[in-house]
């Protein structure tokens, strides 16, 4: 059997440049100072224990929406920053914002269009990851408490959604805002008064949008920040649930 | 010396094509994300309130000048020593107009819209005349806004 035999010309480009640091620059710069930390702090064998863990024989693809949709949170986060940059809160700027991000910002259509579509399939993989849950049975003890926040995970899906949807400021969002708050209205007693403090008054208006923005952008992402690293530890903890 | 076996090259060059994928997904995302935030003559006025100048020299007699007003266009016309600003955006649905200078209309090649030179409508679809700019000549300057 004949082998392939790169050691050879690869010592030879090795002696002829300084592989080494230029290996070690590289990794400097791009792999977040990787080879220096590791050299101090053994990062290597601390990582291989929590990377390298083992999953049971049974998983397959029905198993990845909970990572599918964490996926789908990060390009929100990182494309929600980004549109942070040029969007603006203010009922008479907000619109004007948003067509001047499409239409003039290089590369915004693309930002908005992947903050957009990430928020509508994350709703479908979450509900997914969901009904793979509830027909495994994984929510059974131990692992009740894990659906309980990951339900909660997934009504602030959902709240994003509903935040997220008033901030164009354009005729839909306004009125899908608007039977939005209007919806608890019909609750006993307590109703009218929760509808007047979504709306931020008698109709949605600069209040509404303020504070849907501030939900949006700052609260609900550090709830779900909260209640995500406790998801993940559960999950770790507990591991994940035997085959049906 | 070690010899490469079969399994340890094809895994070496799937490990390199995935690191190849990544530098350059990172590489191309960066350049996306760089292009994005830094600052140019559309994206720094934003969409408020804003001006545009140029010197006079680079609008000559009977001809149009297009510049962004808020980031949107606007055409300068320099006709009978007369200077006009208009909005280019058709208020029908939005194509750019177009000046043509020997018949001194405004026309869109989407619908046939035609503007005179003061913006008002003179056939085809549009439903409002072009809003119209204030211009004035500060020096050789001409300043729109």
């Amino acid at each position: 059997m004949k082998y392939i035999n790169l050691n050879k010309w690869l010592e030879k480009i090795e002696k002829s440049v300084n592989v080494r640091g230029v290996i070690n620059w590289f990794t400097l710069a791009t792999g977040f100072l990787y080879g220096e930390f590791d050299d101090r702090l053994d990062l290597r064998s601390a990582l291989q224990k929590v990377l390298k863990k083992p999953v049971p024989k049974h998983i397959n693809f029905w198993f990845c929406f909970g990572g599918f949709t964490f996926l789908l949170l990060v390009i929100n986060i990182f494309t929600g920053i980004l549109l942070l940059m040029y969007y603006r809160p203010t009922i008479d700027q907000a619109y004007d914002s948003i067509v001047h991000i499409t239409n003039n910002v290089p590369f915004g259509w693309l930002v908005r269009g992947f903050h957009h579509w990430a928020a509508n399939i994350m709703v479908i993989t979450v509900l997914i990851h969901m009904l793979r849950i509830y027909f495994h049975g994984a929510y059974k003890h131990p692992r009740d408490m894990n659906w309980v926040v990951g339900v909660c995970l997934f009504l602030l899906v959902l709240s994003f959604g509903f935040t997220g949807y008033l901030l164009p400021w354009n005729q839909v969002s306004f009125w899908a805002t608007t039977i939005g708050a209007e919806i608890p209205s019909t609750f006993p007693v307590a109703g009218p008064y929760i509808t007047y403090l979504l709306k931020g008054g008698d109709s949605v208006g600069q209040l509404a949008l303020t504070r849907f923005f501030a939900f949006h952008v700052v609260i609900l992402p550090w709830i779900t920040i909260g209640l995500l690293s406790l998801h993940f530890l559960m999950v770790r903890r507990l591991g994940i649930s035997g085959p049906l | 010396m070690e010899e490469i076996t079969r399994k340890d090259f094809l895994h070496s060059t799937v490990n390199t094509l995935i690191g190849l994928w990544v530098t350059a997904t990172a590489v191309l995302s960066s350049y996306a994300g760089l292009r994005y935030l830094w600052p140019t003559e559309k994206t720094a006025g934003g969409p408020g309130g804003n001006k545009a100048s140029f010197p006079l020299t680079e609008l000559p007699e009977g001809d149009m000048k297009k510049v962004l007003i808020g980031g949107k266009p606007a055409g300068i016309i320099r006709l009978n020593k007369d200077l006009y600003a208009l909005s280019l955006i058709c208020t029908h649905l939005g194509c750019i107009v177009s000046w043509h200078p020997e018949e001194k209309r405004l026309i869109c090649p989407c619908h046939g819209g035609v503007y005179d030179i003061n913006g008002a409508v003179l056939g085809g679809p549009p439903p409002r005349p072009l809003p119209s700019y204030e211009v004035r000549l500060r020096g050789d300057t001409v300043v729109v806004g």
